[in-house]
């Protein structure tokens, strides 16, 4: 199992594209192993892990546009529940990326 | 599907050409854009630069042909906080009740609790901190709603809203109600990090009288 790689989607459900759909904090944004129903769009984003999935497990994600980006998997704050960092970006710029990609692949 | 591409780019290029105003056929090129958010964004992006210039009643018109209720508080928010931060109190507080009216039209609870939270944040660096207090208690009770939502996903961010606005409360209302109000956290991993983060950083003193 050591360095096996498992490839994964994850949803983050919307309402629209613009910055105003994404909530972040310090734990970053959530996302899920499954698509949430109750939304017009669901955004996907494809990431990758090695060796076997436990709580704080990193997925690079795969999108070019999202690199400077990590998800973390939190299960903590629910089921199939990852947590979207970039570390190095401040809220509104997160928020302006994250628009900027589903508006690339929503509309 | 639209593609306003050029549109969007003509505008912010006309922006960031750091012109003394914006012109009129600016706002009108953002209007004429066909995809509602995309237009919204822009007239957003408009409002804001108006307000920079200190053009506060095109600012204003602006911000009202804003169609969703976010990214109009938004720039309502704008403007009151660039009023008042240049000494147009009154004028300010008026737009900050317009704005919080809009708030509590956007679409989520949690973008509610949000946006009143923001509003609030801009309230307390003005020293309007009454009027701060009253938008922190409406963000607590929009968020405690939002995370009964069966959506795991709007619960969720409620809850993350919700833990934020109690920290900033608890200057206003003491340590004792906000960990009371901490309790009331759905999420159990949110709810224990904000009772740490409430006994790390005790509040003794008021904020608001």
């Amino acid at each position: 199992m050591e360095n096996q790689e498992t490839e994964i989607t994850l949803y983050r459900g919307l309402n629209g594209t613009n910055p105003s759909s994404f909530r972040v904090d310090e734990d970053g944004v959530s996302v899920f192993e499954f698509p949430i129903e109750g939304y017009k769009f669901n955004l996907q984003i494809r990431a990758i892990y090695k060796d076997e999935k436990t709580a704080g497990t990193i997925a690079e994600l795969i999108k070019p546009t999202l690199t400077k980006g990590f998800a973390e998997f939190t299960p903590q704050f629910g089921e199939g529940h990852w947590s979207f960092k970039f570390p190095d970006l401040g809220s509104f710029e997160i928020k302006e990326m994250l628009s900027r990609y589903a508006k690339s692949v929503l509309k | 599907m639209y593609d306003d591409t050029a549109k969007i780019e003509q505008i912010e290029k006309a922006l960031q050409s750091e012109p003394k105003n914006v012109k009129t056929e600016t706002i009108s090129l953002a209007l004429s854009i066909a995809d509602a958010e995309d237009r919204d964004l822009q007239l957003l992006k408009i409002t804001e630069f108006l307000a920079i210039k200190k053009d506060w009643n095109r600012a204003l018109g602006t911000a009202q042909l804003i169609e969703s209720s976010y990214e109009r508080t938004d720039a309502l928010h704008h403007v009151a906080a660039k009023l008042a931060l240049t000494g147009h109190l009154e004028r300010a507080l008026w737009i900050f009740n317009e704005a919080e009216k809009q708030a509590l039209t956007a679409y989520s609870n949690w973008q509610q609790a949000e946006l009143l939270q923001k509003l609030a944040k801009s309230l307390v660096e003005i020293g309007a901190t009454f009027k701060a207090g009253e938008l922190l208690e409406k963000s607590v009770f929009v968020a405690e709603q939002g995370q009964e939502s069966l959506n795991l996903q709007d619960s969720l961010d409620a809850s993350s809203v919700l833990a934020e606005s109690i920290l900033i409360f608890a200057s206003f209302v003491g340590t004792k109600r906000a960990f009371a109000l901490a309790k009331t956290i759905r999420n159990d991993a949110i709810r224990e990090k904000t009772l740490v983060n409430l006994a790390e950083h005790p509040v003794s003193e008021k904020l608001a009288a």
